[in-house]
């Protein structure tokens, strides 16, 4: 039960930490590069990467773990806003970006995601 | 109307994510690797987001998209846990797992996406 409010008020937290990063970031309009999602993206990838390193290494409460993972960063960085951004991109021929976004999201995600893993292992491993 | 439009994100991205949280403890559960529940959310989530780009609920409906857009299927898609499973997929040497892993995200969302867009346009006429 610890878990599920967890999530919920993580989720919650995600998503509005997501939505404040939009408007943060400023944006040319409906055929613009995408960055505010790339960068929730790339920092939720690295981020989970490292709380699971260190959970590799350390115990903690599985309600945190999956509040923080599962809740907040999961809701955090969102697939369904790149692929409606990749579509965008596209409709409006930006065929250079569009290869670049997801090249950035999908390699860079996962680099970083490694790298997170690595950083939360430490240097012990 | 800014403080409505935060609280529409959050609740959505609650619900998002418990959906999610859920898919992945009902895959994990009927014995299935847990990739799969990032797979039929993240897909789930492209399909629907196409959907509303298709409506034109962005431009159109502010607090609906805010809240099914970029709350709801925000929270139950998720990049963060993609990437972590690639780099961890790629760390274990499950090469072909994650073949068919990014080709089923990357591919499969891009034309559920378009599948999505084509049929709330379809709707909205």
């Amino acid at each position: 039960m610890r878990v599920v409010f967890g999530i919920a008020i993580a989720g919650f937290l995600g998503a509005v930490s997501r939505y404040e990063i939009s408007l943060l970031v400023p944006s040319a309009g409906e055929a613009a590069f995408p960055w505010a999602t790339l960068i929730v993206n790339l920092s939720g990838s690295f981020l989970l990467g490292a709380l699971f390193g260190v959970v590799s290494r350390r115990s903690m409460p599985a309600w945190l773990v999956e509040s923080v993972g599962t809740g907040f960063l999961g809701s955090f960085t969102t697939f369904s806003a790149f692929n409606g951004q990749l579509w965008e991109l596209c409709q409006h021929r930006a065929y250079l970006g569009a290869a670049a976004y997801v090249l950035l999201s999908g390699l860079g995600g996962w680099l970083l995601a490694s790298a997170g893993l690595a950083y939360g292992r430490g240097k012990h491993s | 109307m800014s403080v409505w439009l935060f609280a529409l994100v959050g609740a959505g991205g609650t619900i998002g994510s418990l959906v999610r949280y859920g898919a992945g403890r009902w895959v994990t559960g009927k014995g299935k690797a847990s990739f799969y529940g990032t797979l039929i959310v993240n897909l789930a989530g492209s399909f629907a987001m196409g959907m509303l780009i298709g409506l034109g609920l962005e431009s159109v409906h502010r607090a609906e998209y805010a809240f099914f857009g970029i709350g709801v299927l925000g929270g139950l898609t998720t990049y963060s846990t993609l990437n972590v499973q690639k780099a961890t997929m790629w760390q274990e040497g499950k090469r072909r797992t994650l073949a068919f892993y990014i080709g089923a995200t990357y591919l499969g969302g891009w034309i559920l996406t378009a599948a999505g867009v084509g049929l709330g346009y379809l709707l909205s006429t």
